[in-house]
């Protein structure tokens, strides 16, 4: 099946990226967290990426979800593929104060179940600031190995993860 | 459902998952230097998702233009705002083949009058980067004149201000 437009945990909702939800991502993407995922970016580049999230959707047929908290959005989470290959699952909590509680691992744990387990995916890429320590604990918590190649091109320096079906 | 506009040559359509591969393919081009482009595959593709997704956060964005033979995407040419851009801007942007035959003009034309009437723009620019010759000859011969004074979106790279006419069409 393709992936899901809307997926729910016990205390979260996953949703399509929308316009509403562009002055929280800007506030992350123009603020210092943004630092390890290539920002701080300017405003207008934070529209841009936004309406990326929105257009992956609409040109794969699949995409990042926005993760929602009772009803605010915290977050996204979910499969990239900008040029082919291996697809790249990412995730980010926008909010500060949301961070540390499990939500991130929560998540990604239901897409990649989803992808899995509901659509058939084999395996999917991981990527991670080398200084982010906190990507680095989850992604070998959720079962994913290190693999010693180089980040996508847009990001040479990221380490790398490969996370598989029978592994997750 | 977002209608077209048809000029005498053009048809000017939402684009789709169908102007993919040409409109990144144009984005990988030297060609596409001032425009945003001359980059790798990856950020070409995300270039052209932005573009999508813009559409869906305005509720307008470039239009894909096509001859009215072929659904083939040949350019890109309307109204374009994201947050934090000083004014409202129409663009363009013509892929290889599609030059010197007064499309990106037709096209031009339609567009400005469509984002007057159905948008309400009255002030309209055209950002244009300063080596780029062909645009800047299209943007005066809509009829634009170079502001010296606007303000640019990208101060560290600035570009040139076109400005339409408040009355023209």
């Amino acid at each position: 099946m393709n992936p899901a437009r809307t997926l729910q945990t016990p205390r979260l909702q996953l949703r399509l990226p929308v316009a509403r939800d562009l002055p929280v991502y800007t506030a992350f993407a123009t603020s210092a967290r943004a630092k390890t995922v290539g920002g701080p970016f300017e405003t207008a580049q934070a529209f841009d990426k936004l309406a990326a999230m929105i257009g992956h959707w609409e040109l794969r047929g699949w995409g990042r979800y926005v993760i929602e908290l009772d009803g605010r959005a915290i977050g996204h989470c979910g499969p990239l593929d900008t040029f082919g290959g291996t697809p790249e699952m990412t995730w980010t909590l926008w909010d500060a104060t949301a961070m540390g509680q499990g939500f991130a691992t929560e998540a990604v744990q239901e897409v990649i179940r989803h992808l899995f387990d509901d659509c058939g995916w084999s395996d999917v890429k991981i990527c991670i600031d080398p200084a982010n320590d906190a990507s680095h604990r989850m992604a070998q918590r959720i079962g994913a190995q290190a693999i010693n190649v180089p980040g996508p091109a847009r990001w040479p320096e990221a380490k790398t993860y490969t996370l598989t079906r029978k592994a997750a | 459902m977002t209608r077209a506009l048809h000029t005498d040559r053009l048809i000017l359509r939402r684009p789709n998952g169908s102007d993919a591969a040409a409109t990144t393919a144009f984005y990988q081009t030297e060609r596409a230097q001032y425009v945003g482009g001359n980059v790798p595959e990856f950020r070409a593709f995300s270039n052209f998702c932005a573009l999508l997704g813009h559409w869906e956060v305005r509720g307008y964005g470039l239009w894909a233009v096509t001859t009215k033979t072929s659904d083939d995407i040949i350019g890109l040419v309307g109204p374009h705002h994201p947050q934090g851009w000083p004014e409202s801007e129409i663009g363009w942007l013509m892929f290889d083949g599609s030059e010197g035959r007064g499309y990106a003009a037709e096209a031009a034309k339609a567009a400005i009058t469509d984002a007057r009437t159905r948008l309400g723009w009255t002030d309209i620019v055209h950002y244009i980067a300063p080596q780029n010759a062909r645009s800047i000859t299209l943007a005066e011969r809509l009829g634009a004149r170079h502001d010296p004074n606007a303000t640019v979106p990208k101060p560290e790279d600035p570009c040139l201000v076109y400005r339409q006419p408040v009355e023209a069409s």
